[in-house]
């Protein structure tokens, strides 16, 4: 496992084996291939009846939703400090999650942060969330072993992450 | 108790000198983001018709290959939806699949044409001077769209 400079300081992904790249290059080139999407869509195609699409529009959403993401996380070139707003806390497991706030329309795009500061997240993956909680389905409830992995991989380098270590603080 | 500084420094150590390719592909995207468009749109017909056929005639991306005289390995590129596609890969997918993957609206292009024409025509021209431009507009009509229109006015 190792760590991947995206904005120095305030943004990093987990790379997770050499042969492949680190996880924001990984869901960013999944969220744009048609071919894994579609087949994605044809595996989950249950899920979309509750959406009442068909494959190829959810497709095209994906793609339209990821485009977006792309844009909002490269206006934080120039000042990556941005991008700390961007993340908002899971319910439990004290992770982050990368959502695109526009509440009008259907997001399903997901990208799971580990807050190591304040100013500091470390992206561990990233899914296609269509379903109410992340344990229903393989591929996100794979993204909750991800996290945790990542967790025991830095707490084995003491590193804890932010909310962690202020717990551990205010126990002290 | 260990220090907020110390909990940085001990990430610090972790982060590898390897780079991420996200930012350039990320900026290359941005760069080529109309032609990627209509190339992922295109690849998702593609695979809506591949899949649609396959119950009817047992269509597969490897008969598609076979059919254009092209690799597999080729189609499984243009179905990501990431290929700048010539018009002749275009047509040839187009005419195996049976469908129409892209048109040019002609009456628009056609009339935009000959609005700019229309503009650039004086009031006080010749009676030669607008017959000529009238046959110009034929000549347009008739022309290939995706060729360049000579413009004889400055020849």
């Amino acid at each position: 496992m190792e760590i991947i400079t995206i904005f120095e300081g305030n943004l990093y992904a987990v790379k997770y084996a050499d042969e492949q790249p680190d996880e924001l290059e990984r869901i960013f080139g999944e969220w744009s291939d048609v071919q894994i999407l579609f087949d994605f869509f044809d595996e989950h195609e249950q899920d979309l009846a509750y959406f009442n699409l068909t494959k190829e529009i959810a497709v095209k959403e994906t793609i339209c939703e990821a485009k977006q993401f792309r844009k909002e996380l490269l206006k934080c070139k120039d000042s990556p400090e941005m991008a700390i707003g961007l993340f908002e806390k899971l319910s439990y497991n004290n992770a982050y999650e990368l959502l695109l706030k526009q509440k009008s329309k259907r997001k399903w795009l997901r990208i799971y942060a580990i807050r190591i500061e304040e100013n500091c997240f470390l992206i561990t993956g990233g899914a296609i969330k269509l379903t109410q909680t992340m344990n229903e389905r393989k591929h996100t409830n794979d993204e909750l072993v991800k996290l945790e992995r990542v967790r025991n991989y830095l707490t084995d380098n003491n590193v804890f992450d932010f909310d962690s270590f202020n717990d551990m603080q205010s126990e002290l | 108790m260990m220090k907020k500084s110390e909990n940085r420094k001990n990430f610090d150590k972790l982060i590898s000198d390897k780079k991420s390719n996200w930012l350039d592909e990320a900026l290359w995207m941005e760069e080529n983001e109309a032609w990627l468009d209509k190339s992922a749109q295109i690849a998702i017909r593609i695979l809506s018709e591949i899949h649609r056929q396959k119950h009817v005639n047992g269509m597969t991306q490897k008969k598609l290959a076979e059919r254009m005289g092209v690799r597999e390995q080729y189609i499984n590129k243009v179905v990501k939806g990431k290929e700048n596609l010539t018009l002749k890969t275009i047509s040839k997918i187009e005419a195996v699949l049976g469908i129409k993957l892209i048109s040019v609206e002609k009456e628009t292009v056609i009339s935009k044409q000959i609005e700019v024409r229309k503009q650039e025509e004086k009031p006080w021209a010749s009676k030669n001077q607008k017959e000529y431009t009238n046959l110009s507009y034929q000549f347009i009509s008739n022309y290939q769209l995706n060729e360049p229109i000579p413009n004889y006015s400055q020849a």
